[in-house]
């Protein structure tokens, strides 16, 4: 082992010059110095001038019930809606009482939190220098449970819901389903992590239930907007007869390969009634076996509550009084809710026709009939409709690149 | 050559899942069959819930449901092999008497009390779903 350099405090005080004899060759070549950087870079005294007095003190005491984002304050530290409310006067003041500081932080909290105006869209960005990350707003407590009450107590449909709350449809569903697994858990006497849930409601804006309406006290989002689909990508030129109309019906056919629905089944033309949007919503499929798939439908039949459409025109309609309004959307709604659940009955009463369930001791054995023939196998013996597995075909299950967990949520 | 109805093993070490086939009697497990019938699964699965399925018992404990071995079988074809002479290998008999496709063996005393299991237990214990009745050949 090569003998050790002194230790840094003591080469410091004695400071040789470096020569061919106190160093070894290779030491004189190096580039870089050794002795040790004692003094604090202009980088770290700016970083503890930002924490101890600039806006980063702030952050020792964050506000309560409010977010704290770098954005809502100035270069100097002052909170920006607090500044432009009351003009002139002197930033937030810390604490200099005689009691301790948390106290301190508790009574600021106490008096300024009716004071302090509600955070607009400047004040919610977290990251100062990616303008356009807003921090949106989740949904409080009672929320939560008023949705869940709506959904399970009152058996109101999620769509409806959705429409009352104004909160998204799979919003609701995740709300109903998480409310469930919550509440199961406490049944069962498991821990809920409920500080935690705590301390994050406390930092990012929450949606609270007014408790008068018993609805959200601000809109929490659009429930309407529509994903711009897929097929609707390529820019197709086509040209069109000018004796005709040309409808969003007839675009969707269009970005899906569907030939022109002919003059007499064609809606809306030469005063034949439009079918509503919400009424629109059996599939057509088209193309040869292998290659089938749906027709785009028009927007107005893909939005989430196409319903909406039909009450806006009713609203708009002189001869109706507000309360009739209201009630032919409700009937309307509870319309399509029970063919939605009569279609899904009828589907499962099919499928458990098909079924006989026999009882031993131990197991019950569930006999579902099935069809064996060529229709189901293929010509090429590959198809996958017939039961059983097949022969020749090797499984794809441990192939490499073969996706298993879902990569999405259908509600 | 016999004709048998037989079960073909597939899955995995531990997972076996069968092919109800009809083959010739000398021919090899894994040959390709004159026809697949069906599948069975031996391993028995934990069925889903259904909104009606009760949490709890009335009598307070909580309720499990008898587990369930899945049976796909093309009932057509069966009749059909079965009624030309094909002969089912034990097993496939015993699958076969439970469904009701053919007789149960007088020797086998396992299919005599199924029959009067099966009342006895669907009264007994509440199934989230209504028990049909067994389809007969």
């Amino acid at each position: 082992m090569p003998p050790r350099i002194p230790s840094s405090a003591a080469s410091i005080a004695a400071k040789p010059t470096p020569s061919i004899h106190t160093h070894c060759k290779s030491c004189l070549n190096r580039a870089f110095s050794s002795t040790p950087s004692s003094q604090t870079t202009q980088l770290r005294r700016r970083m503890f001038a930002w924490l101890m007095q600039g806006p980063g003190a702030n952050f020792r005491q964050p506000l309560a019930n409010s977010t704290n984002y770098l954005s809502a304050y100035d270069k100097k530290g002052t909170l920006l809606r607090e500044r432009n409310k009351k003009h002139g006067t002197s930033p937030a003041p810390s604490s200099e009482g005689p009691e301790t500081d948390d106290m301190a932080a508790l009574e600021e909290a106490a008096e300024d939190e009716p004071s302090l105006p509600k955070e607009d869209l400047e004040d919610l960005r977290p990251f100062p220098l990616n303008k356009s990350f807003v921090s949106q707003s989740i949904l409080s407590d009672e929320l939560r449970e008023e949705i869940w009450k709506r959904v399970k107590v009152d058996g109101k449909s999620v769509r409806q819901v959705s429409v009352e709350m104004s909160i998204d449809m799979r919003r609701v569903a995740a709300v109903v389903r998480l409310v469930e697994v919550e509440r199961r858990m406490a049944s069962e006497g498991q821990p809920l992590a409920i500080p935690y849930a705590k301390a994050i409601h406390s930092m990012v804006p929450v949606n609270k239930l007014d408790a008068r309406t018993r609805k959200p006290v601000e809109e929490h989002e659009s429930i309407n907007d529509l994903e711009q689909h897929p097929m609707t990508f390529p820019q197709i030129f086509w040209p069109t007869s000018e004796s005709r109309a040309f409808n969003r019906t007839d675009a969707g056919r269009v970005f899906s390969a569907a030939p022109r629905l002919p003059d007499e089944q064609e809606l809306g033309e030469d005063g034949k009634p439009v079918l509503e949007p919400w009424q629109d919503n059996k599939a057509e499929i088209i193309g040869k076996p292998g290659h089938a798939h749906p027709v785009l439908k028009p927007a107005d039949a893909r939005i989430p509550h196409p319903h909406l459409v039909a009450y806006e025109k009713d609203k708009l309609d002189p001869t109706l009084r507000p309360n009739e309004v209201r009630a032919r959307y409700a009937e309307r709604l509870q319309q399509e809710d029970s063919k939605r659940r009569e279609f899904r009955e009828r589907q499962i009463r099919a499928e458990e026709k098909k079924k006989s369930r026999i009882d031993t001791d131990r197991w019950q054995f569930v006999v579902t009939e099935v069809s064996a023939t060529r229709a189901g196998t293929g010509l090429d013996g590959r198809g996958t409709k017939a039961p059983g597995f097949r022969y020749g075909v090797p499984s794809q299950e441990r192939k490499k690149g073969q996706v298993k967990i879902p990569t999405s949520v259908q509600v | 050559m016999v004709l048998r109805i037989r079960l073909a093993r597939f899955g995995t070490a531990r997972k076996p899942v069968y092919n109800i086939i009809l083959a010739q009697a000398k021919s090899a497990r894994g040959k390709k069959p004159i026809e697949v019938l069906g599948t069975y699964n031996p391993i028995p699965q934990e069925p889903l819930a259904t909104p009606d399925t009760p949490e709890f018992l009335p009598t307070g404990e909580r309720f499990t449901s008898k587990k369930i071995k899945d049976v796909q079988l093309d009932m057509v074809r069966t009749k059909y092999w079965l009624g030309v002479g094909a002969q089912p290998t034990e097993p496939v008999e015993k699958l076969f008497s439970l469904i009701g496709l053919i007789e149960p063996k007088p020797s086998s005393k396992a299919q005599q009390p199924f029959r009067s299991t099966s009342s006895s237990s669907s009264t007994s214990t509440p199934t989230p779903t209504p028990t049909p009745e067994v389809a007969t050949s």
